[in-house]
This record gives C-alpha cells, structure tokens and sequence, in this order.
C-alpha cells in the first residue's frame, strides 16, 4: 500500500503554527545581516574585508541550541496532553503525514534564516571588491547548522514519542543528544590513561578513536569543544561530519516516525510509553551519577580502594533512581516490583564499564604489530590540521622498509616500557597511524628515542615523501597569497609567482631553507634542518588554499634567496607606505608615532642585520618641536633618500617600520582610534652617516 | 451505520470496555447514559477513532474506523476535554479545521457563532467553560460529518443554552441524516433529544432501547380498594408486575406491558381509584435494571452532575 508521506495542508498549517518563533527568528537575523552591510570595509578596495563563515554566521546556532526544541516541543505537544492527543488521533490524516509534514514546517523555518545568510555572504562576495575569503566554507557551515538543527529536531521528537511529560522529554532529549558522546569519551580517555601508547583524545584515530573518539556528530562536537575542550576547531569545514551528523538525524527521525505510528492516545501524559522506556531512562540517569565512581575504580591499578566520595555517589545514584520514578509517575507504589530489573541493569553497566576499560587494554596490546604485517605508516597531526604540509604528509601512506622497521621495533619498546612503568625511556615520542595487512589501522604514540633521528633523515631522504612537501603549491591553487602589508592581491600573487620561479634554480642547501618551516610543520623534530649563515627572511609568503574540502595555509620565507621576489615586494611595500606615511604627515592632527629601524648589511655571500637599532620615542601631543623631537624631520632624515626602484642586495639597506596611531575626537565627545603601520626599504650608501644622524636626532632618556 | 461488535478495551490491568456491542443508525440521535468510569468516553473513542479496541470491532458501514482515514473523514468528535489551539480564536480554529478536515464550511461556522453570539476574534481561552463547548460544537457541525460524537458536552451549558444547541444538533441530524451519538451522566439531560438510549455500567451495556419504547412500556399503577385485597389478586396475566408496594387501601405497582389491557384486567376488580401514571424515564431505567437483575443506588447522581 502505497503511504503518502506528505501533505500541503499539514505543512502549512505547521508552518502557521510555529509562525512567531519562526518569523520572529527570521526578521532578526535579517536585520543582523542587513545590519553587516554597514561595515565601512566592505566598500573601502584597500581594506582587506577577510570574511569567515564562523565568525559571520555562528549565531545562527542559536537555531539548533535554542529554537530546534522549542519549535519541536512547541509543535509535537499534542503529544503531551489527553485532550490534544485525542484530538489529533481522531483527525482523518495519516501519522506519517502528520508528523512528516509537522517535521518540514519546523525544518523551514530553522533553514531560512541559513539560507538568508549564504544568500547575504554570497552578495558581498559577488559585489564587493575588498571582500576576501573562501565561500566554499560558508557554504559547508550553512550545511553544518543545517545538519544540526535536523539532529537536535529528530532527537526531541524521538524524546517526545519516548515519554509525554515535559520533564521526562527533556531528560531523555539529553541523554540521547550526549548521552552516547559522554560515554565514548570517559571510555576512550579511562584506555588512555591507562595505556600511553593510545594518544589522547584530541589526535584520537585508528579502529578504537574512530569508535569511541568519533567527532563527526556535529551538535556534540560543537557543544563539548564549547563546554569542556572535546571538540573539532574545523566544525563547519568538513563535509564528513555533515554527512554523518544528517544520517544520525534520519537515523533519529525513522525510529522516532515508528514509535509515533505506533504511539497509542492514551499514553499521552505518561512519563514513558512502557515500563521498559522508563527503566531505561532511570537507569540512564543513575549511571551518569556513578560514572565518576567508575573512573575512580578504573583508574585503580593494584588495589581497590574505597572512598567517602565513591560511597556518596553510589547513594546519590540509587537516590536519582527513586526520585525520577517519583517526579514522573507521582508516586512509587508498586515500584518495589519494577525497580529491581533496572538496579540490576545499573550495576552490570557499572561492572561492564570497568571491566571493560580493562579488556580494552589487554585487547590494545594484544594486537601483533610487526615488521612483517605492517602493510604502511602515516604521521600523524591534529586532525583539524590547517597546516597543508601536515595535510599532504598525514595523507601520505609510508612504505619505507626502514621507517616500517623502526616504527615496530619503537612500537615494542615502547610497549615494553609501559609494562614495565619505566617511562623513563620514553622519549622523542610522536603519534603513528600503524595500517596492518589485515586493513586494521590502529593509532598509537610510539617513543622513538634516538631513532628519531634516523626517522627523520629517512624521512627526508625517501623518493616519494621528500618531493611531496618541497614541491611549491601552483599559484593558480592559491585561494589568497599575504606578504605583510597590506598590498593588493594582484601584487602578491605576482611576488608569489615571481618567487616560484626563482626558488625552481636554488641548490639543495638553499631549498632547506625556503622549505624549512614545512619540514618544521612535518618533521617530529625538525633535527636535520641546519641553520644557514644569511639565511635572513625579511618578510613571507603566506598562502591560503583549499585542500581536501578545507582550508589550509603553508608559509614561506622571503629573503634574500628569492631576491627578484624580494626586491619586487620591497618595491610595492614602498609604494603602498610611502603614500599612506604622507597622508600621516599631512594630518594635522594629533598623533602618536613610533619608528623603528632595522639595518641589513651584506658580507661576503650573506646578509646580517646590523646589531644597532632604534626606536622612536613616543611622539604625543601637538604636532610641535618637543625638545628636538620633529617628527617631519625626523622622518626626512631617514626617509630623505629617493626610494629605489629595484633593490641591489649587495648593497646595505634599511627597513623601516612604522606606527602610527591617533585619536580623532568625534561630535559625541567620545574618540575614535585609527591607526596604520608600515614597512619601508631604503638603500643608504653610508650606515655610519644614517646610524649619526639618527642618534642626532634622538635623545634617549637617561 | 456503526456497529459495535464485541468491542473491548483495556488499559494496562483495567478493563474499560468487555465485548460491548450495538448499532448506531444513520439519522438519529443516539444518547449513552452511565454513571462515570461506566466507559462512555472510551467507548466515543473507540468510535471516533483514537482508541483502537483490543478485542471485537468498531465499524462505520463495514469499515474499520481506527487508522481508516475515510471513515474518520465523515465522523466530527467533541471531546469531554475539550482541545483547542494554544492562543487561537475561532477563526484560527477554522482555519486549521479546513487543513484537516475535508468539506469544513466555515460559512457554516460563522453563521452558528453569529447565532451563538460567539466573538470570532477573542480568543477561546477567554471564553467561559460553556461557551467553549459551544464552540467546540459548532466546529464540528461545521465539520457537516455523516457522525457526530459529543462527549458530555452539553453537561455544562446553561438549560438556555442547552437547548439551542440540542436543538441545532437535532436539526442538523434532521437536515442531513447524520447519527449523532451524545453521552452524558444525567437522563433529563438525554430524554427530549434522543431516539435511542443506552446504559453503560462498568463496561458493558445493561439496556438499549428505543425511547419511546421505553416510555410506553413500562408505567406506574396506582389502585386503591374499599375492600381488602392481596397483591396476588393484583397479577395480570400477560403482563410482569415488576414492583408492588401496598400501603392499607392503596397499592402502587410498576408494571412492564400492555396498558390498555392490564387497565381492563384491573377494573374488573372494582376498584375505587384506578390511575395510570407515566414514568420518568430514569424511573423506567432504574426498574427496566431491576428487571435484568441490576440493583444499584444512585446510578445517576444529579448532584454529583449539578456540582460539576
């Protein structure tokens, strides 16, 4: 028989019925978005406007913390009373189209103010020019608030076909939205407090961290990052989550559409639709009570001790028991006969829950780890990683005989030890995920001691690992390129081209150099990278990219190996400073202004930075001779030279670094702080002279 | 139109319902009378649909009602706990009326309030109790359904009132041949609207009958002789003398028959005083119960119903 999932009529009269909480939520973030509009950086093209979804659309959790339960509740309580209940069972429309409808309406409008602000963000991207950022991630955290409010709705709705008092649907909305999350991360943290070479929780992989340190359900993620640090930063990048979070949801939804089918009237106003749902929320309820008691006991390693504190817990649990049986059913006749099966439920789960801790640790060393079924290595980083050369090597499967050989042999020394206790040994230890032939991946911190050594010139020097982090990202990959101050896209890009080229010609020496924060990012300990005389970097190249659906960043230096680069970078920062430090000048205003100064000096084939610097003393007040402080002359001293245009590196030259900061009164009263800094080169053919007229100039206190 | 067979309902240890059966016919007003925890609400359930029976069946011209949306379509059920819409007035109601319900007027509605004096606009929850079930009422006229069912909705109208609303019910059964079913406590309350009555008592139904029939057949005798005389003499044959009460020269007798002949039969004693009285029909009830074994005090307890 063919059901009908759908009606019009239904859904709009749902929508109706959640319209003030629906529009009401509308019209404010309508006015927020309209309100972002006001932002003076969205129409200056020489600010950089950087826009990021979290920080433009995080209000809209609101939706999944706030108004998903309340619009469930608030809909669905028909549920709740006798005379709704009655109401709604002898209506002629079928269940299902009852509560698919009534779900949409909800769903409605819990997504229209997400769109609104994809809609929003969208419009600023395609018409603002000063506007820079990845849409993409807006996109992917529309998708993720989406996700969540379908969760948090389909969980409530399970809750409300559970039980059918407001209290009891709270309770079990609770315990079925974390419930699961709180018992996978006592579990997963009791096995690695117990066994160190299961890495802690925030790098949990592998079959066990999968299992029980799973961050894909979104709502949880977000809530305990939020509460107690257990979360994903990159919530809102990553599609699996979303993917994950929406099928928990229809997961949630199915079982919840089930139960309503089958739900009968006359359990309305019922604290649990049968005696089993309310065993099992009371059992629920004492055992997050004693789970301190069994983290206590687990913790225990030799000899069990027992507490004040534990005994008090164990009460307190039994006490809970009785007093929600009190609270939802009124009383607790006949209770004597019921309460038993769940005492027993209880206490096996206390009992399975210690225990278990155990048998995962026996089962964690139990697992053969050898050379001969090591079928490949990954190095492992924080999963939310926004390092790319961390991306690349963690999604590199090494098959290196020796790195495999060291990894095993480390992997049973450091086993050894922690049978032993003697951690002594442990040292230079990072995290490994270990692929077995027979497809199990297990994830463990392994100590490799001096072998780190070996580890990372092996590392370094393998065909396939070395080229995969010294290969530069292809600009046309480049979402956005940053050098330091403030010049224009098209000028970066064009420094980063420019960069790509020369860096093709270096030797090997001078390529450990540019790749050096790479090697830094990957390497466990970065031992092999030697420090180069000269190898000064005046500035960087910082890219943004979209790696794996997210976004990532590598940095590199720009010095005097790139030196085209360089020069070419020095020329627009010039420009662009030279410009904004007459404008200062011209103001007359009072102002705050700071210089600093820093002279490079080349010797033989390096460069070093003089050991002399300056500073410019606070310059405060009027904009009049203070003792001998003029800041227009003091400015046309080491400014006075003509600005080069392509910098002759064999020469020395100075940078020069500048802020300025002043306070503009405003008709209020108040005053407005606008500032700017700088850098600028100059070429100077005689330091002494520059370095004399500076200490001329300034009169240091004693 | 429905019936009932062997119907019964249980909730958890408590048996509400056990095997009850009976028709309902299209085009009249059937009325079920009990004391409460009789069953009449579960049983109004079971009809319209929200309870499904645990045993036997509960049919609207052949079908099963419970989860058949054909049959609740023709069937309006007012509850004795009224439900509306947190906040809603009538025209909200309409509204969500004409969502659920196929073929609502809400012209009909209109009319009914206008009539009712009903504000359309207030919202429900500042009416008083009375005027929500005449609310309630006319959504489900409005509803035009081939069955109404009223739970004790007329118990807390003023007689006024009471009587507009009876009296639109019976029009609209009239006009339409709708059956409508109305429970409530109080036998007055049910004797000028029904054509049939029932009486639940503890989950079964004791008596069923047509009304008229069950004020012609039942009547009180009372007879008095100059002469002495003994009940015996006062038997008449073909018809049952259900209750004698003699007092000195006067006797008074419930008797279940033909009238006109036990009156013949009676006169032919000579009797000084002979006068046939009818019987209110909770009286008809009360003795028709005695007739089927049932002795209970106070089945219908008007003040129990006056202080609600």
């Amino acid at each position: 028989m063919k059901i009908k999932l759908f009606s019009k009529d239904l859904y709009k009269e749902g929508l109706r019925q959640t319209r003030v909480v629906g529009m009401t939520y509308l019209l404010i973030t309508f006015l927020v978005y309209l309100l972002s509009y006001t932002d003076s950086n969205l129409y200056d093209k020489n600010a950089s406007s950087l826009l990021t979804a979290s920080y433009e659309l995080v209000g809209l959790a609101i939706g999944f913390v706030v108004l998903a339960p309340i619009m469930t509740l608030s809909l669905f309580h028909f549920l709740n009373t006798r005379a709704a209940s009655d109401y709604y069972h002898s209506i002629p429309q079928s269940r299902e189209q009852l509560f698919v409808s009534f779900f949409l309406a909800i769903q409605t409008w819990l997504t229209a103010p997400v769109l609104l602000g994809l809609l929003s963000e969208g419009i600023k991207f395609a018409v603002f020019p000063g506007v820079e950022g990845d849409f993409v991630q807006f996109i992917t955290y529309s998708l993720s608030m989406i996700a969540c409010n379908l969760l948090v709705s389909a969980a409530v709705l399970l809750a409300m076909n559970l039980s059918s008092t407001l209290f009891s649907q709270l309770a079990v909305s609770a315990l079925i939205l974390f419930l699961p999350k709180v018992l996978s991360i006592v579990f997963y943290e009791l096995v690695h407090e117990k066994n160190e070479i299961i890495p802690y929780y925030d790098e949990a992989g592998g079959l066990f961290g999968d299992i029980f340190a799973n961050k894909g359900n979104l709502v949880t993620s977000s809530t305990f990052d939020v509460l107690f640090g257990y979360g994903d930063s990159s919530w809102g990048e990553k599609v699996g989550p979303i993917v994950y979070t929406t099928v928990l949801a229809l997961v949630y939804l199915a079982i919840a559409l089930v139960l309503f089918r089958r739900r009968k009237s006359e359990k309305a106003a019922t604290s649990a639709t049968n005696e089993i749902v309310q065993t099992a929320i009371r059992v629920c309820i004492s055992f997050i009570i004693c789970l301190p008691c069994c983290i206590d006991i687990s913790m225990q390693d030799r000899h069990f001790t027992v507490n004040i504190g534990m005994v008090f817990l164990y009460i307190l649990a039994i006490i809970a028991y009785f007093v929600y049986e009190l609270i939802t059913r009124k009383t607790l006749r006949g209770f004597a006969k019921k309460m038993l099966p769940g005492l027993v439920v209880l206490v096996l789960l206390n009992v399975g829950l210690i225990f278990g801790v155990r048998a995962a640790s026996e089962i964690i060393y139990a697992i053969p780890v050898e050379t001969d079924n090591i079928k490949y290595v990954r190095l492992v980083y924080d999963d939310d990683t926004s390092r790319y050369a961390q991306a690349l090597a963690a999604d590199k499967k090494i098959t290196n005989p020796k790195v495999i050989e060291m990894t095993a042999d480390s992997l049973e020394s450091t086993i050894r030890s922690e049978r032993n206790r003697s951690f002594g040994d442990n040292y230079n230890e990072i995290t490994v995920d270990i692929t077995l032939d027979s497809g199990i991946t297990i994830r463990r911190n392994i100590s490799y001691g001096r072998d780190i050594y070996n580890l990372e010139r092996t590392l370094y020097n393998d065909d396939s690992f070395n080229p995969l982090l010294t290969t530069l990202v292809d600009p046309d990959d480049v979402l956005e390129v940053e050098t330091g101050h403030s010049l224009t896209q098209k000028q970066n890009k064009e420094i980063y081209e420019l960069f790509v080229e020369e860096v093709k010609g270096l030797d090997e020496n001078h390529r450990n150099f540019i790749f050096g924060n790479v090697y830094g990012d990957v390497m466990p300990i970065g031992s092999f990278r030697q420090p180069m005389v000269g190898d000064v970097d005046i500035s960087y190249i910082y890219l943004t990219l979209r790696h794996n659906g997210r976004l990532m960043y590598v940095e590199y230096p720009l010095g005097f190996f790139t030196p085209k680069a360089l020069s070419l970078y020095m020329e627009y920062a010039n420009d662009r400073n030279k410009v904004s430090l007459e404008e200062i000048i011209a103001k007359d205003e009072d102002y705050y202004f700071d210089l600093s100064l820093t002279a490079y000096v080349p010797q033989g084939t390096s460069m070093y930075t003089h050991g002399v610097y300056f500073n410019g003393e606070e310059m405060s007040g009027e904009k009049e001779v203070l003792e001998g402080y003029d800041i227009e002359k003091y400015i046309d001293a080491v400014t006075g030279d003509k600005l080069p245009d392509d910098f002759d590196f064999s020469r020395p030259f100075v940078m020069v670094n500048y802020y300025y900061e002043h306070y503009v009164p405003e008709d209020d009263g108040f005053y407005v702080n606008k500032f700017d800094d700088g850098v600028m080169f100059l070429e100077v053919e005689d330091l002494d002279l520059l370095m004399k007229r500076n200490n001329d100039l300034v009169e240091y206190e004693d | 139109m429905i019936s009932i067979e062997k119907a019964t309902k249980k909730f958890e240890n408590f048996t509400a319902l056990s095997e009850i059966s009976c028709e309902i016919q299209e085009a009249g007003v059937f009325g079920l009378v009990g004391s409460n925890g009789a069953g009449k609400s579960t049983l109004v359930r079971l009809i319209a649909g929200v309870y499904r029976p645990d045993g036997g069946t509960v049919k609207l011209d052949g079908e099963d009602i419970y989860e058949n949306f054909a049959a609740k379509s023709r069937i309006a059920y007012v509850s004795d706990e009224l439900y509306f819409l947190p906040g809603a007035n009538l025209a909200r109601m309409s509204k969500m009326y004409e969502t659920v319900r196929p073929g609502f007027d809400s012209d009909k509605l209109l009319e009914y309030a206008k009539m009712l004096d009903l504000s359309m606009k207030n919202p429900i929850s500042q009416f008083s109790k009375g005027m929500k079930r005449q609310a309630a009422t006319i959504l489900a006229l409005a509803s035009k359904p081939d069955v109404m069912l009223f739970d004790e909705t007329f118990d807390g109208l003023d007689p006024v009132m009471r009587s507009v609303v009876k009296r639109l019910v019976s029009e609209d059964v009239m006009d339409r041949g709708a059956a409508a079913v109305i429970t409530s406590h109080s036998l007055r309350e049910l004797e000028d609207t029904c054509d049939q009555l029932a009486l639940l008592h503890k989950g079964g139904i004791v008596l069923q009958s047509e009304v008229s029939q069950l004020k012609t057949s039942l009547f009180k005798v009372q007879i008095a002789f100059s002469r002495d005389f003994t009940e015996e003499e006062l038997a008449v044959e073909g018809a049952n003398v259900i209750n004698c009460a003699k007092r000195g020269s006067v006797a008074n007798m419930i008797i279940s028959g033909d009238r006109d002949a036990v009156c013949n039969r009676l006169n032919a004693l000579g009797p000084v005083i002979l006068e046939v009285l009818p019987l209110s029909l909770e009286e008809v009830f009360v003795y028709e119960m005695q007739l089927r074994g049932y002795s209970f005090d106070n089945v219908f307890d008007e003040k129990e119903v006056e202080a609600k």
